[in-house]
């Protein structure tokens, strides 16, 4: 329990790939920006120093690189180690899904470092993957696309047969095609298998409405904020450019208990489509961690961002009550501007001051 | 002004009248027939009674597919 | 309105994955030197994709129809936004200014301040004699059109092949079967893959320019393209003052007799020597860093537009760094609304139903989903 509860805390963000295919971490910042209180001091955590995001006017006033999370639980925690003695992190917020992994397998590293986080254990984690999603999906009420585990060429040879075309093709973490012929689905299969090996999804394709929930959940479980959002735009490599919030207070009902029922704690984005024809609500994905379009919630009268930093330092949330329809985002560009040398200087040092920039 | 734009909180859609369109969702919605709207219709845009009779229930018909009688 | 604003018109405001040069312009103005007499206006031919884009980046927002879909109607409803006004047209992207470089006299007709190149030089610029006459290598290669490009498989060559876009867009083929869809990737409705060619090993060079007639030099900023989006949308660029970038382009801009805004495309090889490989009618999307480094290119259309004196160059910065940021602007749905109703939009409710769209005269109801 933080027995100073106005202070301002220092909050390191990770997920900061700001460009055509972007990452949490800057909508998250923005959040704790735009948050009442105490300034909060806030630190980019990036393996890339080309991640557009860490360089945002006004946004970060530290940025450290740090490994890759292939490099696994002990480079990461040495990594924060050596980052503790410049800067004490007082709440890391993971934004990328394998960030979630790398917090909750070294928590307790974490907790002797000072650093406090909002995630779910490793078994919550693994009960909301894609190849499972089918059954927690009927127990809400949800229906769910149909989908095959792919293990081996042949499997994916079958998958040809078996579904109609277009279908997607996924990685089991992340990257997701759609496929229109056999020959571009081999292609794929061969691109994923190479990047993140087996197993692969086939999943057949649900047209509709894209509806997506931000919600966070307590360490008890319990949930504290829904924001639900519908796509209005979406780019060519399906990524949304524009939304609004809608009222859905009995899909929010229905994805909460689904979560609770798998002991969810922290913030998660749940993937849906709106079948208009029948209203069928198909659950596509569960992510573990905020997603790119989180300012929103902000936006809609939930600032989720802040809520998960006070829930991690053991603070009190009261859950949010009402969410504010119609409130549209559209994604826009801001350009910063810094020398190149300081650049430079990330990437030899792997430290960057920025604040008063 | 009567409005020209709709948004349907439960689903997200998103729907826009044309003048005409919005001056008929709105009588409609205060109560009036779709026989003394098609009459008004009829006067303010010199049309035939019948005609405009025509597109105002053809025009009613849309906004029911689309569960639009309850917006503000 | 203060009678002494100046409106810049701005077509081609779009953000998302693909952030423009319009949008890059429009920032500019609105934070760079002079703002407070300008008012930047948004030219938008939808309400719903490009429309609703603009909308942070501008200060009114209008719905207009396509330049490039709809050039004589474009001009006739600038013609009518023009009217009592001065008004500055500036082609956010370069699909407009393609488009409207014919119609340059109409816009000047219509009241329209322009600095257009001519047709011929944005449709039929004579890419291999200028490189000659200007002492530039090209890469070794063959120009393309849509219907060659399929073929280009076919083809005995070297591999990787580059596949590159007016707009100077580029991306890799490794092997044969790649280039359908790298082509389909890189289109985009007003041009395809223009040419084909071997790689240079070495860096890219953008080189914004804004010229006076018959190529002369008013303004010029370069800098190395550094990380790009999927689909060539440039994320991260860097300045730079190289000399011989500078004495190349004034060369090329001299051969070419460039008028308006545009972008040279160059490399400089891994043993220092420049390579051109094609000029882009209307400024870069990273315009926005040449006048964070000093030459505020935009601005000084602006102001040569309306007649006054070629700024001299100030020192520019070498070195910086722009990061392009995706961030997400929250907005009542009313506002999509607005824009969808009546075709426009103003930040300056004082001003709110001063521009306006054509009215509605539809004696039928419609509802439009």
């Amino acid at each position: 329990m933080d027995s100073l509860p106005n202070r301002s805390l220092t909050v390191a963000i990770t997920g900061l790939a700001a460009s055509d295919n972007p990452g949490p971490g800057v909508a998250v910042a923005r959040c704790l920006r735009e948050a009442r209180g105490p300034r909060q001091t806030l630190v980019g955590l990036s393996f890339d120093h080309r991640f557009t995001g860490l360089y945002a006017t006004g946004l970060f006033d530290e940025a450290f690189l740090i490994p890759a999370p292939a490099y696994g639980d002990r480079s990461f925690v040495q990594a924060l180690a050596d980052i503790r003695r410049q800067t004490a992190i007082d709440v890391l917020v993971p934004a990328l899904d394998p960030d979630v992994g790398l917090c909750a397998a070294t928590r307790r590293s974490l907790a002797a470092l000072g650093i406090h986080t909002l995630v779910p254990d490793a078994a919550a984690i693994r009960r909301r993957a894609k190849s499972v999603l089918t059954p927690l999906a009927e127990t809400v009420g949800f229906s769910a696309p149909r989908t095959v585990t792919l293990l081996s060429q042949t499997a994916m040879t079958a998958a040809l047969r078996d579904f109609t075309l277009p279908f997607f093709l996924k990685g089991s973490f992340a990257d997701a095609r759609l496929v229109s012929t056999a020959e571009q689905a081999h292609a794929e299969f061969e691109r994923l298998v190479g990047q993140w090996g087996f197993p692969l999804l086939a999943q057949e394709r649900v047209l509709g409405d894209e509806l997506n929930l931000t919600v966070l959940f307590n360490r008890k479980s319990e949930l504290v904020g829904a924001v639900p959002m519908r796509k209005l735009g979406v780019t060519d490599r399906g990524k949304g450019w524009a939304g609004v919030t809608v009222r859905l207070p009995d899909v929010v009902e229905r994805a909460g208990a689904l979560l609770r029922s798998i002991d969810w704690v922290g913030p998660a984005e749940v993937e849906m489509i709106r079948d208009p024809a029948s209203n069928r609500f198909y659950l596509i994905e569960i992510n573990p961690r905020f997603p790119a379009w989180t300012y929103l919630t902000a936006a809609a009268g939930q600032n989720l961002p802040w809520a998960a930093v006070q829930l991690a330092m053991g603070r009190e949330v009261r859950p949010f009550r009402e969410v504010r329809p119609g409130q549209l985002f559209v994604r826009s560009v801001e350009d910063a501007f810094i020398p190149f040398d300081q650049v430079e200087a990330l990437t030899s040092s792997r430290h960057l001051v920025l604040r008063g920039r | 002004m009567d409005p020209r734009f709709l948004f349907k909180e439960d689903c997200g859609d998103v729907f826009t009248l044309n003048l005409t369109g919005a001056l008929v969702h709105r009588l409609y919605r205060e109560g009036a027939v779709p026989e003394d709207i098609a009459q008004r219709l009829a006067r303010s845009h010199g049309i035939s009674p019948g005609q405009a009779l025509g597109d105002v229930l053809a025009f009613l018909a849309q906004v029911r597919i689309h569960g639009l009688l309850a917006e503000s | 309105m203060s009678a002494k604003a100046t409106w810049v018109g701005i077509t081609g405001i779009t953000a998302a994955d693909e952030p423009s040069a319009g949008l890059a312009a429009a920032q500019s103005l609105k934070r760079g030197p002079g703002a407070a007499g300008l008012r930047v206006l948004a030219l938008a031919d939808s309400a719903f994709s490009d429309g609703i884009q603009a909308v942070p980046a501008a200060d009114e927002v209008v719905v207009v129809p396509s330049p490039q879909r709809e050039p004589e109607a474009f001009v006739a409803a600038v013609r009518e936004l023009a009217r009592g006004r001065r008004f500055v047209l500036l082609p956010g992207s370069p699909g407009d200014m393609v488009a409207l470089a014919p119609r340059r006299d109409a816009l000047s007709q219509a009241g329209v301040r322009h600095m257009l190149p001519s047709p011929r030089q944005v449709s039929s610029l004579p890419f291999l004699g200028v490189a000659r006459v200007a002492g530039l290598r090209i890469p070794r290669g063959t120009g393309l059109d849509p219907a060659s490009v399929g073929r280009l498989a076919l083809r005995p060559q070297s591999w990787p092949l580059v596949l590159r876009t007016t707009d100077g867009r580029l991306a890799s083929a490794a092997t044969p079967a790649e280039i359908p869809a790298l082509a389909q990737a890189l289109a985009r409705p007003w041009g395809m893959v223009t040419r084909a060619h071997e790689p240079v090993l070495g860096s890219e060079i953008s080189v914004a320019v804004l010229c006076g007639g018959h190529g002369r030099p008013l303004g010029m900023a370069a800098a190395i393209p550094l990380q790009r989006g999927g689909n060539g949308a440039l994320w991260s660029a860097v300045t730079t003052a190289d000399p011989g970038v500078l004495a190349a382009t004034r060369r090329i801009l001299d051969v070419a007799r460039w008028t308006g805004p545009g972008e040279l495309h160059l490399i400089r090889d891994e043993a220092g020597a420049l390579w051109f490989t094609g000029v882009t009618p209307g400024f870069p999307s990273w315009i926005s860093l040449a006048a964070a480094a000093g030459r505020p290119l935009v601005r000084q259309y602006v102001g040569l537009c309306l007649g006054a004196a070629s700024l001299l160059p100030g020192a520019y910065r070498d070195g910086l760094f722009m990061s392009r940021v995706a961030m997400d602007i929250a907005m009542p749905i009313t506002t999509l609304g607005q824009l969808a109703t009546e075709g426009a939009f103003s930040h300056d409710t004082r001003h709110a139903g001063t521009l306006r769209a054509a009215p509605d005269h539809a004696a039928r109801a419609r509802v439009a989903h």
